[in-house]
């Protein structure tokens, strides 16, 4: 079979696009083998980042103004709610100082060492990854300049633990969620320091999972509805004593009879995330 | 011809990362459209196949490194859309916007699917929300888009073929 001149034309760059596209895809495994990125990746990345972080700012603008503008009755009764509590806060800052500078009076005699300073790191969540094929929960943080985050990092709020850093390059990173189906962590119940482990639900909300799932609990393990359950540090991951979440079920089935799960309500809201902390690995 | 490639590989860097970072309120089921289909759509249905081929490598290079997934599915997906969408070229008007919007719904929808192929979701009934979700809000958001690109791929036309 013959091709004419005008096929062969248009064959010969589609076939050199096809062999550029196994090149990558041979590339991305390599490198993933070895824990890295390939270097099409990292340029992609790179180039992505500026777009994604504006995009991250653009959309809270819009979505602050809108806000302003529909609930600006409402807004005028939450700003003087707000100002009596800030005048309120003063003074219990003022206690609070009082207290503080007693303890260190107090620290000081007794011979207590210094406090570490603080190094977590503010981030911006600039991006997540709502792959419809894979289902991976992951988001992009951004972080200042002149701080450094590192792959196994914890991200958390104040509410409760977020997830961990999986990847760190330059003033970007992708984290891993404690949503995403692959992830796991050990757990304890606050109130009874009964173990288990930490996935998320099965059941999921046509998209992400809102909800966690304790597992591995013994039987007859003391846990109830209402308990706190905090990260157990034994998984060698995240160190413990970190919020999760709060129990709304547990579920002692016949066909479960030797394990007890329970349905977990995480702290943080995966739905709403725009700052994290990056907390270094101890 | 270089100017339209490296205009074309920008617009796959910029669409493929805004993605990402489409605002929650605006997704449906979570989902945020498919920018990188859209552009596939407005240059394989104005340029021709071997353009369309080209935006595909480029658009799932972006998506693939930003989103940190396998290239090798999307590389397939996206390139053949671009091949048959630049195929097409000759035979959809693409000056019409509902066609556009229509065919990027089925484009995403049909990418989706030559995906799957390549990573199997854990279970089908989220995975099918997720796929219907994004097809359908592909197809809604390739209105402006394909008004605000159509302009950009004519410009590199031969001057007897601009027609915007």
């Amino acid at each position: 079979m013959r091709l004419d001149a005008t096929t062969r034309k248009t064959l010969k760059p589609l076939l050199l696009m096809a062999a550029v596209a196994m090149i990558f895809t041979i590339w991305q495994h390599a490198a993933w083998a070895r824990d890295r990125i390939s270097l099409p990746e990292y340029i992609c990345q790179t180039l992505g980042g500026p777009v994604m972080s504006a995009g991250a700012k653009i959309n809270e603008v819009v979505r602050d103004t809108g806000r302003s503008v529909f609930l600006a009755g409402s807004l005028a009764a939450e700003n003087r709610r707000l100002r009596q509590q800030r005048d309120e806060l003063i003074t219990d800052n003022i206690l609070l100082t009082e207290y503080f500078r007693q303890n260190k009076a107090i620290e000081d005699k007794l011979g207590f060492e210094p406090d570490q300073p603080v190094k977590d790191v503010p981030a911006r969540v600039v991006g997540r990854t709502s792959a419809s094929g894979e289902q991976r929960c992951r988001i992009h943080i951004q972080i200042p300049e002149n701080r450094e985050v590192h792959k196994g990092d914890i991200v958390r709020q104040a509410a409760g633990l977020v997830g961990r850093v999986i990847e760190a390059r330059g003033r970007l990173a992708l984290a891993l969620l404690i949503i995403d189906p692959e992830h796991g962590l050990g757990a304890r119940v606050q109130r009874s320091r009964a173990e288990g482990v930490i996935k998320p639900a099965r059941q999921w909300n046509e998209g992400w999972p809102d909800r966690l799932s304790m597992q591995y609990l013994r039987h007859h393990a003391d846990i109830r509805i209402g308990d706190v359950i905090i990260t157990s540090g034994q998984d060698g991951i995240y160190p413990a004593a970190i919020p999760v979440g709060v129990v709304e079920a547990v579920d002692v089935s016949a066909e479960q009879a030797q394990t007890v799960v329970a349905t977990v309500r995480p702290f943080v809201d995966f739905q709403r995330l725009e700052y994290v902390w990056v907390v270094p690995q101890p | 011809m270089f100017w339209l490639y490296l205009t074309e590989f920008a617009l796959a860097v910029i669409l493929g990362a805004w993605q990402f970072a489409w605002p929650t309120w605006l997704r449906l089921f979570e989902q945020p459209p498919d920018l990188a289909v859209i552009l596939l759509v407005v240059v394989g249905l104005t340029r021709g196949p071997l353009e369309g081929c080209w935006t595909g490598l480029v658009t799932a290079l972006a998506v693939g490194s930003v989103g940190g997934t396998p290239l090798g599915g999307l590389f397939v997906s996206h390139m053949g859309a671009g091949t048959v969408l630049g195929l097409l070229g000759g035979r959809i008007f693409p000056d019409y916007i509902p066609i556009a919007m229509l065919v990027a719904a089925a484009a995403a929808l049909l990418m989706n699917i030559v995906e799957l192929l390549f990573l199997p979701p854990a279970s089908l009934a989220p995975w099918l929300t997720a796929t219907v979700s994004q097809a359908v809000m592909s197809g809604l958001v390739a209105a402006p888009f394909v008004a605000l690109l159509r302009p950009v791929m004519y410009y590199f036309s031969p001057a007897g073929q601009r027609r915007a």
